[in-house]
């Protein structure tokens, strides 16, 4: 288990328990694996549209 | 209370102070380093264009934030256990990795977060994602104005939290393969750090091509110079400022006993500042006989510290000033040649980082062969020295080479021409760095940047024409010159938007808008 400060875990919420659960830590782990990959993927969406949106504008120069 | 209980306690406090002194000495290392970043920031928005700068300091930013987690995911377990991959007990094997050892490193390992029990692992992995991060930085600065945020990302990732670690777990771990089988001695890190990030810089250049307007036809090279000099100069000196914390971090503190360096050799942190003072002054006097030119002045400032980097613990300091002026001549002279290849290093990263690197490396081979490693590791030797420099050259060079074609054919490398001449600040970034001056696209045009702006920095041989930029826009579809000089090297007169482009003109109050104007003074 990712502990937090160990020795306050006896008599903590629920909520911060389930947190910290093992399943709860890895699950947490890969969420942000995926907001990162979602924002490099969104990027390059952005960019690709941004490229053809300029050459759009150049062309009809 | 008896005097063995008095010890006790003496020793339990000394104890308490020692964890507690670790912990406060790594953390300002940390965020000493921090200023390698602002420089960085500062030094390649200076040297971009104004059509790009904001786009190269987004770009910066990006890589320090993405490393973080990126680092912390997979960076800091690749260091625990990988000293000896790929390399099993009955060769290459793809499978030795030290799980066990790496278990401290896993994600969700108990280490890996807030732990009153743990009071090392923070501090060190904070230390080594600002390492991390520093190779991301230094690549960053060499592919300026051309290459797409998202493959910049990418690849930034890939040699910080990847390529770099894996080097470090190698040459700058008390058990890596190179320090156990060639006694490689790398101490702050010229050959782990640098060299793999200067050569990974060049690994991505070669497929990434260069700026629009680099080169002519001839094949001789102009210089695009950026917008901001002064900017880039002091970004370099708050490289310098935060290099102190990042060369402090090289070494394991220990406030009662005997500090040692990453391999447990006896050192400190006064022979540190000795040869870093001594090596950055010979690099600054070598850039400065060798170009009057402060830029490259304040690049040798950094390769000098990285030419004494591997033997920081043991130069003579005149020794590493003479190092220090060697690698501060080297950097210019390395960077005309890649210039000559046809290889647009936008901020003479491969020079200062790349050769400083090797050349830092190689000096320890020559100036400490024989000085002896920890227990039965080989001591220090030419040999030994050599093969590892050009491990870590090829291991930022290879992967970075691979994966540079790779993303160039996916069509996610470089932007497209029409988006690097308007500028990836008017394209992509939606607030403006200097928003009182527009940037025109004319500006941008790439025969205007040739022969107006540029300056034929070619001398002897051009650069091979094999080199020249794949998307470069064809000649003939370039506009028609109007009242173009005589001589092409005069630059051309500057256009004068017509009055269809300039901002509406504000209306000028009539008498009656204006406010009430006060009665005149009566005399007193």
């Amino acid at each position: 288990m990712n502990s937090s400060p160990v020795e306050t875990m006896e008599g903590a919420g629920a909520f911060f328990t389930f947190a910290h659960q093992p399943g709860t830590v890895q699950g947490i782990f890969w969420v942000m694996c995926g907001v990162l990959a979602f924002v490099v993927v969104s990027s390059i969406i952005h960019e690709i549209r941004v490229g053809a949106k300029v050459a759009r504008r150049r062309d009809r120069r | 209370m008896n005097e063995e209980a008095v010890s006790a306690a003496i020793d339990a406090a000394l104890a308490g102070h020692t964890t507690i002194n670790l912990e406060i000495y790594y953390w300002w290392c940390t965020a000493l380093m921090i200023a390698i970043h602002a420089g960085f920031l500062a030094y390649e928005m200076g040297a971009s264009r104004s059509k790009n700068a904001l786009a190269s300091g987004v770009k910066n930013i990006l890589a320090f934030a993405f490393m973080i987690p990126t680092f912390f995911a997979f960076g800091w377990w690749i260091y625990l256990a990988g000293y000896n991959w790929p390399f099993g007990a009955d060769g290459i094997d793809l499978m030795a990795w030290d799980f066990e050892g790496g278990a401290g490193g896993v994600p969700w390992s108990d280490a890996m977060g807030p732990n009153l029990q743990d009071q090392a692992t923070g501090v060190f992995w904070a230390a080594f994602t600002l390492f991390a991060c520093t190779t991301a930085s230094i690549y960053s600065g060499a592919v300026i104005e051309r290459i797409k945020l998202s493959a910049f990302i990418i690849t930034a990732v890939f040699l910080g939290s990847v390529v770099w670690i894996l080097g470090a777990s190698w040459g700058w771990h008390p058990t890596g393969w190179m320090v156990v089988e060639w006694g490689f001695r790398d101490v702050a890190a010229a050959g782990v750090v640098h060299t793999i990030a200067g050569f990974f810089a060049l690994g991505i250049l070669i497929p990434l091509g260069p700026r629009i307007g680099k080169y002519n036809a001839d094949g001789s090279a102009n210089d695009l110079r950026g917008h901001n000099m002064p900017l880039t100069i002091t970004g370099l000196m708050l490289i310098i400022l935060g290099f102190f914390g990042f060369l402090g971090a090289c070494l394991i503190y220990d406030p009662v006993g005997q500090w040692v360096n990453i391999y447990g050799i006896p050192s400190n942190l006064s022979s540190f500042v000795f040869n870093t003072l001594m090596g950055m002054a010979g690099g600054i006097i070598g850039a400065y006989f060798l170009t009057r030119d402060p830029f490259w002045m304040m690049s040798g400032a950094l390769g000098g510290i990285f030419s004494v980097a591997s033997g920081l613990d043991l130069f003579y300091p005149p020794l590493a000033f003479l190092l220090g002026f060697i690698g501060g001549m080297l950097i210019p002279v390395a960077a005309r040649f890649i210039e000559k290849l046809g290889i647009d290093d936008a901020v003479g990263a491969v020079a200062v980082h790349g050769v400083c690197g090797v050349w830092g490396v190689l000096a320890v081979g020559i100036f400490c062969a024989g000085y002896p490693g920890v227990g039965d590791n080989p001591a220090i030797s030419f040999i030994g020295q050599a093969k590892g420099a050009a491990v870590m050259a090829a291991l930022g060079f290879v992967p970075a080479l691979i994966l540079g074609y790779l993303l160039r054919i996916l069509g996610l490398l470089r932007v497209r021409n029409e988006v690097e001449i308007l500028g990836l600040d008017p394209a992509e970034i939606p607030s403006q760095g200097y928003p009182e001056f527009a940037v025109w696209e004319e500006a941008a045009d790439p025969v205007q940047v040739s022969r107006g702006r540029g300056r034929d920095s070619g001398r002897g041989e051009p650069p091979r024409r094999d080199r020249e930029p794949q998307r470069r826009e064809p000649r003939r579809e370039l506009p028609p010159q109007r009242n173009r000089p005589a001589d092409g090297d005069l630059p051309p007169p500057r256009t004068r938007p017509v009055d269809g482009d300039l901002p509406p003109r504000r209306p000028r109050p009539g008498n009656d808008d204006l406010p009430p104007q006060l009665p005149p003074r009566r005399p007193s």
